[in-house]
């Protein structure tokens, strides 16, 4: 992450072939990089007023993060918390997650616990205490799932050490069911998520893990200035393999990270994207790894995985380099049916978009004008979502520093950057919105960001949490660009159908969305799928993929308002 | 980005010169751009650093009209990667010789670093049409025509470089990721097999090369390729004020960065100075002691390795980075009992580590205890699958157990990490030469001719399989 300099572990005995002497090449400069925000491109000409206004107070949402009681610049620190949208007692409103990091002390953390909000319709009320969910450990990540077919979202909380399942009780309470599932995997857990990989009609689960932590790997690292600051990841030595779980449909999970294979990767992990990228019907895994090549886990349809990501074009960027991966979405952002890539960087990288062409992917994050506009920042949180309602994807990025580099935007915190938006263009290009995404300029050092429509008025809100700072409520109050329409997409036994896909033809044009609560950074946003229409009145059909392969025609619709489509009911 | 239209002719030096002499006896001279530009930055900025700059615009102040003063100061700041600093100071410069294209070309950087890449290129531009000879210019200007995919553009700037410098493979290589982008794949393979051809080791030409090839559907070419070029970096091209820029690096933590990256470009001897120095300053510093100990080890200094490192053990005994390095100084002294005696203890300090094993097998060797080593290399290559090392080691030391079809897939796999370890493929062609697997073995021996002809192990797997 940072690239900070730290001790690094000599070659030892092996040997290494000598690099040539090149030919009329001068090295590069080796200059740090301290860029200062200059004059971004230019605003989109919309007269409009910023798209977000941010209310976490007037919803009652006082969460507050912590990252340590005193600054030890551990790794885990640096981007620890999570945050979950989700609808946990069946009203058809969301309800906010917050997962709490604390302090972890040589081992022994403390901390003030997770929170869950209930959405009372406009207010947040915290029913942490009722409901059962207030995890002490030292937070990182978060999925939801109906992972036991009972109709609603269970709640999985990745954590520094142990993790936590717990089953949605269906009355407003949940159970650790940690023990008795499988599940307690004592890893450094980040991004997770629920998906069907075996089509076997129940949720599985995979987990991505960090570095192999303990607090006995720490160093010292300081920036190229002299001064204390966290390690870069590579620093450790220490990659780590992520975790497969198999839902074995009766209550408990099966650790399957060695017989599928997915044990032959390692990485830096933080975050996960699961699709079927190579149209297949089957879901394949992709991981985020922090200054290591990123993993393109192939299903082969008989309960295997292998990696072909440096094959397919998404393990490295344009250049080869490895990236600092953080967030990431699959999404299909040309709206032609597969599955692109966009993920979230540090500064002096690019955040990337490798574009999906028959399975093959390739780095046009230039094209896309994603790419300078994201140099100066180092992103997390991220979510393609049409905020503006006029049948595009847009674009929201929470950004926070992992290092200290000159000069600070913020005398409060020498890691806060700013957020951005960008609007989509068509064609899969994007401008950035230099007026920022809220009228009141808001600094901070952003993590994870969740995503949807929080008040149900039919456009995308979010909620973000900044390092060492109370959680953000972004409402949408910008420019209506068109008319909306939602769908909640459940299979038959009433769950959300993770891993579906939902084209809605409106107007003559196909729009693909995936029913995925699983991206952005250590996130769990809205299950429901959200369009915005443009100028289209009305919806003609809507056609599902199902995780299991069916495929059903829906509608027509009317739009500017929620549906459900339930699988066995279409044509 | 159209091309400004505002050319004006260069005026050569020699009569600027003249112009600004004349003026300055008629007192209508040059006048200051103003007081030198200042550090704005936070406390946070090395003392080394702030001393530079203080000097440095002390010095612009004392001769305020004195234009190389100020190229001082900005090369300072810019060298330092304080870049709002480094371009007001170009600015500066740039006030006695508006045109000067070296010096817009560094102000062109500055402001690229610090986000306006608009202005960059514009920047960049100007340069380029007032001096065609600045190939720096032109290439950086290449390197932000393709953030911007403006390919056509990039293109033409890199083959332009490539023409007036035909022995700079990174030019090729940009012209191939130009025309990759345009999927004019057949082209960039041609760009990047130059690129190779100049460079063997140049990872980005790999990496190009193997786009390319996918791009074709050759796919176990882009795979081996692609492989190769894995973790590449971008370099760019040197102008006049280089030297001068690099010396007016400063700073403790940019020093020792400075060093960490001339040992992993395998110039190690060139990093020992740099340590030695920072030591001067900073003798009890751990990090600085653990890597002038790493310079050593790589420059066969393995004695003064164990100096230094003994004394980053007092430090702090339980580090796995110091007994790491210190086991392997004390096993190229022959030391085997100590180096198994940190290596253990560095197994015990960091168990989730994957490098503490392989330290801990290198020390078995030394024994010959080759089972325990290749026990530790297959707990390496489980905690880290990446690192080509174990598997190629674990599998030399299944073929020395007798275990030759284990250690073949083995070796395989590590290859299939680094294609072109040539030890690997020697000791696979070895492997299965041994086993009568004749055809794999002729082709390990061909894929290592390839890289390395004359190497003493390629030459004698050739005779061993009557090749050579």
């Amino acid at each position: 992450m940072t690239r900070t300099r730290g001790i690094w572990v000599a070659a030892a005995l092996a040997a290494q072939g000598l690099l040539g002497c090149g030919g009329g090449d001068a090295p590069a400069p080796t200059s740090p990089s301290s860029r200062a925000p200059g004059n971004a491109p230019a605003a989109p000409a919309a007269q409009s007023p910023p798209t977000f206004v941010e209310a976490a107070a007037k919803w009652g949402v006082d969460f507050t993060h912590v990252y340590a009681h005193e600054q030890r610049f551990w790794f885990p620190e640096l981007a620890s918390g999570a945050l979950a949208l989700f609808d946990y007692d069946g009203d058809g409103d969301l309800d906010l997650y917050c997962v709490q990091a604390g302090d972890c002390k040589a081992g022994e953390v403390v901390t003030e616990g997770n929170v869950l909000y209930r959405n009372d319709g406009g207010h947040f009320t915290d029913v942490t205490a009722e409901a059962g969910v207030g995890d002490t450990g030292y937070g990182h990540g978060v999925a939801v799932g109906d992972y036991d077919n009972d109709g609603d979202l269970d709640l999985y909380v990745a954590n520094l050490y142990a993790n936590v399942l717990y089953r949605n009780d269906g009355d407003g309470t949940f159970t650790d069911v940690t023990a008795q599932a499988g599940v307690g995997l004592d890893k450094w857990t980040v991004s997770c998520g629920f998906f069907d990989y075996d089509r076997d009609g129940d949720l599985d689960l995979f987990a991505v893990n960090n570095v192999n932590w303990s607090p006995i790997v720490e160093m010292k690292c300081e920036t190229n200035y002299g001064v204390q600051d966290y390690c870069s990841p590579g620093n450790y030595n220490a990659p780590s393999v992520d975790t497969l779980y198999r839902n074995e449909g009766d209550g408990t999970f099966t650790d399957v990270t060695e017989s599928s294979g997915i044990s032959k990767g390692t990485g830096v992990g933080w975050g996960v994207a699961a699709a079927d990228f190579n149209l297949d019907g089957w879901i394949d895994f992709y991981v985020t790894n922090d200054g290591m090549a990123n993993l393109l886990w192939l299903n082969d349809q008989k309960g295997g995985f292998t990696d072909r990501a440096l094959l397919l074009g998404c393990a490295l960027n344009v250049n080869g380099t490895a990236e600092a991966g953080m967030g990431v979405q699959a999404v299909d952002v040309e709206n032609d049916g597969d599955v692109d890539l966009f993920m979230t960087h540090m500064h002096n990288e690019t955040n990337t978009f490798y574009l999906n062409k028959k399975g093959v992917f390739t780095d046009r994050t230039a094209a896309t004008g994603l790419g300078v506009t994201s140099l100066l920042y180092t992103g997390f949180g991220m979510g393609f979502h049409d905020f503006d309602l006029d049948g595009e994807l847009d674009l929201y990025i929470a950004n926070g520093r992992v290092g200290l580099t000159p000069p600070h935007l913020s005398e409060q915190d020498p890691y806060a950057e700013p957020n951005q938006l960008y609007f989509g263009l068509g064609d899969g290009k994007f401008r950035e919105d230099t007026r920022g995404p809220t009228a009141k300029k808001l600094l901070g050092t952003s993590r994870a960001a969740a995503f949807g429509d929080i008040d149900d008025d039919g456009d995308v809100d979010l909620v973000y949490m900044d390092w060492a700072a109370p959680v953000k409520l972004l409402e949408n109050v910008g420019e209506r660009r068109g008319g909306w329409i939602g769908f909640r997409v459940v299979g038959p036994h009433g769950s959300d159908a993770l891993g579906a896909t939902v084209e809605v033809v409106a107007g003559g044009r196909s729009q693909f969305r995936r029913c995925d609560p699983c991206y952005s950074f250590c996130s769990a946003n809205d299950t429901r799928v959200h369009y915005g229409l443009g100028p289209a009145q009305s919806v003609e059909e809507v056609h599902v993929t199902w995780p299991t392969g069916e495929r059903e025609t829906f509608g027509p619709f009317e739009a500017g308002r929620y549906h459900t489509l339930r699988q066995g009911t279409g044509r | 980005m159209p091309i400004p239209t505002s050319f004006v002719p260069r005026r050569s030096r020699p009569a600027l010169a003249l112009a600004l002499t004349l003026l300055a006896a008629c007192g209508g001279g040059p006048t200051s751009p103003g007081p030198a530009v200042r550090l704005v930055g936070g406390p946070e900025l090395d003392a080394d650093v702030r001393a530079l700059a203080a000097t440095r615009a002390d010095a612009v102040d004392g001769a305020p009209l004195d234009a190389e003063l100020r190229v001082q100061l900005a090369l300072a700041y810019e060298a330092n990667g304080l870049w709002v600093e480094a371009e007001r100071a170009w600015d500066q410069a740039l006030h006695f010789d508006a045109e000067r294209p070296v010096w817009l070309s560094h102000k062109a950087h500055a402001l690229a670093e610090r986000g306006d890449i608009d202005a960059a290129v514009a920047t960049f531009e100007r340069v380029v049409q007032l001096d065609p000879a600045q190939d720096a210019a032109r290439f950086r200007l290449g390197m932000l025509y393709l953030e911007r995919a403006e390919d056509e553009r990039a293109l033409a700037a890199f083959a332009e470089v490539a023409r007036r410098q035909p022995n700079a493979p990174s030019a090729f290589v940009g012209q191939a990721e130009a025309l990759n982008n345009l999927e004019r794949e057949s082209e960039a393979v041609a760009a990047a097999e130059q690129a190779v051809k100049l460079e063997p080791s140049y990872k980005r030409a790999h990496y190009a090369l193997g786009i390319a090839y996918r791009g074709l559907g050759r796919l176990e070419e882009a795979e081996r390729e692609l492989a190769l070029g894995a973790d590449s970096e971008a370099r760019y091209l040197g102008d006049s004020l280089s030297v001068q820029m690099q010396a007016s690096r400063r700073g403790f933590g940019a020093r020792v960065q400075d060093a960490i990256d001339l040992v992993d470009a395998n110039r190690p001897a060139a990093a020992v100075p740099i340590l030695e120095e920072v030591l001067v300053g900073h003798p009890d510093d751990r990090i600085a002691l653990v890597n002038l100990g790493v310079a050593y080890i790589h420059t066969n200094r393995p004695e003064d390795a164990v100096r230094v490192l003994t004394r980053a053990a007092e430090l702090d005994a339980n580090d796995f980075a110091v007994l790491i390095n210190l086991a392997t100084a004390e096993l190229a002294l022959g030391r085997k009992v100590d180096g198994l005696r940190h290596s253990e203890q560095c197994v015990k300090a960091a168990p989730n580590v994957s490098a503490t094993y392989y330290m801990r097998a290198h020390a078995y060797m030394a024994f010959d205890r080759i089972a325990e080593a290749f026990t530790d290399l297959k707990k390496a290559m489980a905690l880290d699958t990446g690192d080509p090392r174990y598997p190629l080691e674990a599998g030399d030391c299944a073929v020395a157990l007798g275990r030759t079809d284990e250690g073949i897939e083995l070796l395989n796999a590590g290859l299939r990490l680094q294609p072109d370890s040539v030890p690997g493929l020697v000791r696979l062609g070895s492997a299965c030469h041994a086993l009568g697997r004749r055809a794999e073995a002729v082709d390990a021996y061909r894929r290592a001719k390839q890289l390395q002809p004359a190497q003493a192990g390629v030459k004698e797997l050739g005779r061993l399989l009557g090749l050579e």
